[in-house]
């Protein structure tokens, strides 16, 4: 795994290659605020909605009073 | 003559027996076409490793295999061999990955479809590198050690699952040492080129795992970041 690429695109986007060139058995997962823009890569953007279930079960965990439901619309 | 350019003609004269390209060669020996031409035309010796690993690629056994693993080391002493010819190479590095990945000091909470879909890419084969892409503070740190958390638990990966930091990381030139970090290594790399051959053999999976990568990667970028010409 490398975090947090974006400042060092270029650079990390070389050394994936020689790796995913190099060693057939292993597999990266990078994360960056844009894709390193390899043709091998598969980017997975990451957006800020979470799903209702998510929501309701972040809500039970932070809150004092229990397990409640979120709504969103 | 000198030794080095009659193992170099020998070497030249097997690889032409069995039809392979040099770049046959080097690939099916996992050493660096340009270690292969600088063989032929005497100008580097093998390690006993490379070759041992030459040989068999070539088919060599009996007299003719003796003959070849003689003149591959003919005029090398002992005490002039490099020394990582002489290390053991199970010793320096360990073929599963060591260092822990990060501790989450709270629950992973939300994401849960994304999880599952990244964990689902994570398994394909042919899925090589996924990059999380979003902006800062959006939890791709989180999502991606929660799903590197269940796949090292899965054992999806039989040498281990390794977390490279590269946010503290400035230049370009510190990227290996956060590499060689994650993965739990010494920063003066263990290994030379020659030995890529011997990790995968160790490993037991040719040309597949991570000590590939050390190999490889030391050979070629280590050693000119630790050691600059």
């Amino acid at each position: 795994m490398l975090d947090n690429c974006e400042h060092l695109r270029e650079s990390v986007a070389e050394l994936a290659h020689t790796v995913l060139t190099e060693a057939s058995g292993v597999t990266l997962l990078a994360t960056s605020r844009e894709r390193l823009g390899l043709r091998a890569e598969t980017p997975l953007p990451l957006d800020g909605m979470v799903t209702e279930a998510d929501g309701a079960a972040l809500f039970a965990t932070t809150s004092p009073h229990g397990a409640a439901r979120l709504y969103i619309g | 003559m000198d030794p080095a350019l009659v193992f170099g003609m020998l070497l030249r004269r097997h690889r032409k027996a069995h039809d392979l390209s040099q770049e046959a060669l080097a690939q099916r020996a996992f050493c660096a076409l340009d270690t292969i031409k600088k063989l032929e035309s005497g100008r580097r010796r093998p390690s006993r490793q490379l070759a041992a690993q030459l040989a068999e690629v070539l088919g060599l056994s009996g007299a003719e295999r003796d003959a070849f693993l003689t003149a591959a080391r003919a005029g090398i002493s002992a005490d002039t061999a490099a020394p990582d010819e002489q290390a053991p190479l199970t010793a320096v590095v360990p073929t599963t990955i060591q260092r822990p990945l990060p501790q989450q000091v709270t629950p992973f909470i939300g994401r849960t479809n994304e999880l599952a879909h990244l964990l689902h890419l994570i398994a394909q084969p042919d899925t090589r590198l996924i990059t999380l892409v979003a902006p800062g503070g959006m939890g791709k740190t989180r999502l991606a050690l929660s799903a590197a958390e269940r796949i090292r638990d899965a054992e999806l990966f039989p040498n281990g699952v390794a977390f490279a930091a590269l946010a503290p990381v400035i230049e370009p030139t510190g990227i290996d040492p956060a590499l060689a970090d994650g993965l739990g290594l010494p920063l003066i790399p263990p290994v030379r080129a020659a030995h890529a051959a011997n990790y995968s053999t160790i490993c037991g999976r040719k040309n597949c795992c991570w000590c590939w990568i050390i190999a490889s990667i030391c050979a070629s970028r280590w050693l000119n970041w630790l050691i600059p010409s």
